[in-house]
C-alpha cells in the first residue's frame, strides 16, 4: 500500500517527477519491513538501560567542560554498552526469525529462514526437512545467546573516561538528537497513520488527499463470516490462554526469584533476564564515588524505613 | 506425522509460547518486592500459603496485570505458530487476514487492523492508568 508499485510513496515520487522505485518483492522491501517491525523493540529495550544511567554522571561530565558529543561518546555510550549488546543480539535473533514481513513484502522471491521453513511445510509438505531446518536455526539462535552471554560476562571496556577538557563549548547536538528521534518516530508511526487512513478510505487504493471517510470496510469485515468466526476463536483462545498463563507464571516467577534449583542460571539466560549480571556490570563500570553515593543513599533509605517501622 | 489442529492445539501452543512473557513481567515485579515482608507474616504465624496469598500476591498486581495483557496481546496477535495449527473450522484473526490479503486487495484488513489497534491502545492505557507504564518499563 505504501511501498507498492502504485503505492503512496511512488505516487509522491511521480508527482515530484522522479522515477518510481521498486520497493516491494525484493530485499529492500523486506529490510524496510523488518526494520520497521523491530525498531520499537530496540528502542524499548534500550530505554531501560539508558534510564538506569544516572543523569548526574552526564551532568558531571558537562560540568567538567565536556561538550554534548563528548559526554555521549565517553560517558553515556560506554555505560549503555552492556544493554546495547543485549539489545543488538535480541534484535538480531528477532530479525533472523522474521516471518510475516519477508513473506508479504518479499513476494515469494526474497526468502528468509522462516519463510523457507513455512514453504517446506505448507507447499512441499516436507515436515522432516522443515523440522531439521528449524532445529538448525534454533541452534543458531542459541549460539547467538551464548555468544552474547560470554561477551557480556567477559566484556572489557573500561570505566567512563574521566578526561575532560576544561574548554567551554556550545552544545549543538541536542537539535541533532531531536531530529533523529523525530525521524524514528515518523518511520514507526507513519505507516500506522496510513493504515487508519486506508481503513476509512473510499476505494481500494489510497489516494491523497483522502476523500470523505467511510465505514464500508468495517462493514465488510463484520459481514465476512470467516472473519467473524476468526475473531471469536481468537478471542476464545486468548480468553483461555491469558488466565492460565498468568496463573502458571506466578509460582514459576516465585521459584525463579526466591528459590535455587539446578539449571536456574540457564533458565534465566534463556528467558532473557539477567539482573545479577547486569548489576555486576554496573558495579564494574560505575566510578567509585558514584557507587559510594548510591550506597549511602540506599543506607539512608533503609534507616528511614526502620524509623517508619 | 499428524499434527493436530483446531481450538485446543492452538490454545496449548499459544500457552507455551506466551508463558515466558507473563513470567518475565512477574519476575521483574517480584525482584522489586521485599522478601522480609513474607518472612514477617510467617513469623506472625501465617502458613506459607496464607503469607503468599495475603502478603505477596496483592503486591504482584502490577505484574499480573501487565503480564496478563502481554499474554493476551500475544495470543491475539500471533501468526507464525497459529498458521500451522489452524484448520477450516478454527482460524485466528492474523491467519485469516493473511489469507485474505493474498486473495483480495482492499482495506478490509486495514479496518481489522484499526480495530485491533484500538483494542491494544485501550489495554495499554489501562495498564498506564492502573500501574504506570514508566514504572513497568523501568522494572523491565
Amino acid at each position: 500500500m505504501l511501498l507498492g508499485n502504485r503505492g503512496l510513496l511512488n505516487q509522491i515520487l511521480a508527482a515530484v517527477g522522479l522515477p518510481p522505485l521498486q520497493l516491494v518483492h525484493n530485499k529492500v522491501g523486506v529490510v524496510i519491513g523488518v526494520v520497521h517491525f523491530l525498531l520499537p523493540f530496540f528502542v524499548l529495550a534500550l530505554l531501560g538501560t539508558i534510564k538506569n544511567i544516572p543523569v548526574a554522571l552526564e551532568d558531571v561530565a558537562r560540568n567538567l567542560g565536556a561538550a554534548g558529543w563528548r559526554v555521549f561518546v565517553h560517558v553515556t555510550l560506554p555505560l549503555s554498552l552492556p544493554g546495547l549488546i543485549t539489545t543488538c543480539s535480541l534484535t538480531f535473533v528477532g530479525a533472523l526469525s522474521a516471518f510475516l514481513f519477508p513473506e508479504l513484502l518479499g513476494g515469494g522471491r526474497t526468502h528468509m529462514a522462516a519463510t523457507i521453513i513455512y514453504q517446506r511445510i505448507v507447499t512441499n509438505y516436507n515436515v522432516p526437512e522443515a523440522a531439521a531446518m528449524a532445529a538448525l536455526f534454533l541452534l543458531l539462535s542459541w549460539g547467538c545467546w551464548a555468544a552474547w552471554a560470554c561477551s557480556s560476562s567477559a566484556c572489557p571496556g573500561g570505566t567512563p573516561s574521566a578526561r575532560a577538557t576544561l574548554r567551554e563549548r556550545p552544545r549543538p547536538y541536542a537539535a541533532i538528537t531531536a531530529v533523529i528521534a523525530g525521524a524514528v518516530m515518523i518511520f514507526v508511526l507513519l505507516p500506522v497513520v496510513f493504515i487508519v487512513l486506508y481503513a476509512f478510505n473510499q476505494g481500494a487504493y489510497l489516494t491523497l488527499p483522502p476523500k470523505a471517510p467511510t465505514l464500508r470496510w468495517f462493514e465488510s469485515f463484520f459481514a465476512s463470516r470467516r472473519f467473524v468466526a476468526a475473531l471469536w476463536s481468537s478471542l476464545g483462545i486468548a480468553g483461555v490462554v491469558t488466565p492460565v498463563a498468568t496463573l502458571v507464571a506466578v509460582p514459576t516467577a516465585r521459584a525463579l526469584v526466591r528459590h535455587d534449583f539446578p539449571g536456574k542460571a540457564t533458565f534465566n539466560a534463556i528467558s532473557a533476564r539477567a539482573p545479577d549480571r547486569a548489576r555486576r556490570h554496573h558495579g564494574d563500570r560505575f566510578p567509585e564515588p558514584v557507587l559510594a553515593h548510591a550506597y549511602r543513599e540506599r543506607v539512608l533509605a533503609v534507616d528511614h524505613r526502620a524509623l517508619v517501622l | 506425522m499428524h499434527i493436530g489442529s483446531g481450538f485446543w492445539p492452538l490454545t496449548i501452543a499459544l500457552l507455551c509460547y506466551s508463558l515466558p512473557f507473563a513470567v518475565r513481567a512477574l519476575v521483574a515485579n517480584m525482584h522489586g518486592l521485599d522478601p522480609t515482608l513474607e518472612d514477617a507474616a510467617r513469623n506472625l504465624g501465617a502458613s506459607g500459603l496464607r503469607a503468599f496469598l495475603w502478603v505477596t500476591l496483592p503486591q504482584l498486581r502490577p505484574g499480573l496485570l501487565a503480564g496478563g495483557i502481554f499474554v493476551f496481546v500475544e495470543a491475539i496477535d500471533n501468526f507464525s505458530i497459529a498458521v500451522f495449527l489452524t484448520d477450516t473450522r478454527t482460524t485466528t484473526l492474523p491467519v485469516e487476514a493473511y489469507s485474505y490479503i493474498r486473495d483480495f486487495d482492499d482495506p478490509t484488513v486495514a479496518a481489522m487492523a484499526v480495530l485491533l489497534m484500538a483494542l491494544s491502545v485501550t489495554l495499554v492505557s489501562v495498564v498506564d492508568r492502573l500501574v504506570g507504564l514508566d514504572r513497568f518499563l523501568e522494572l523491565r
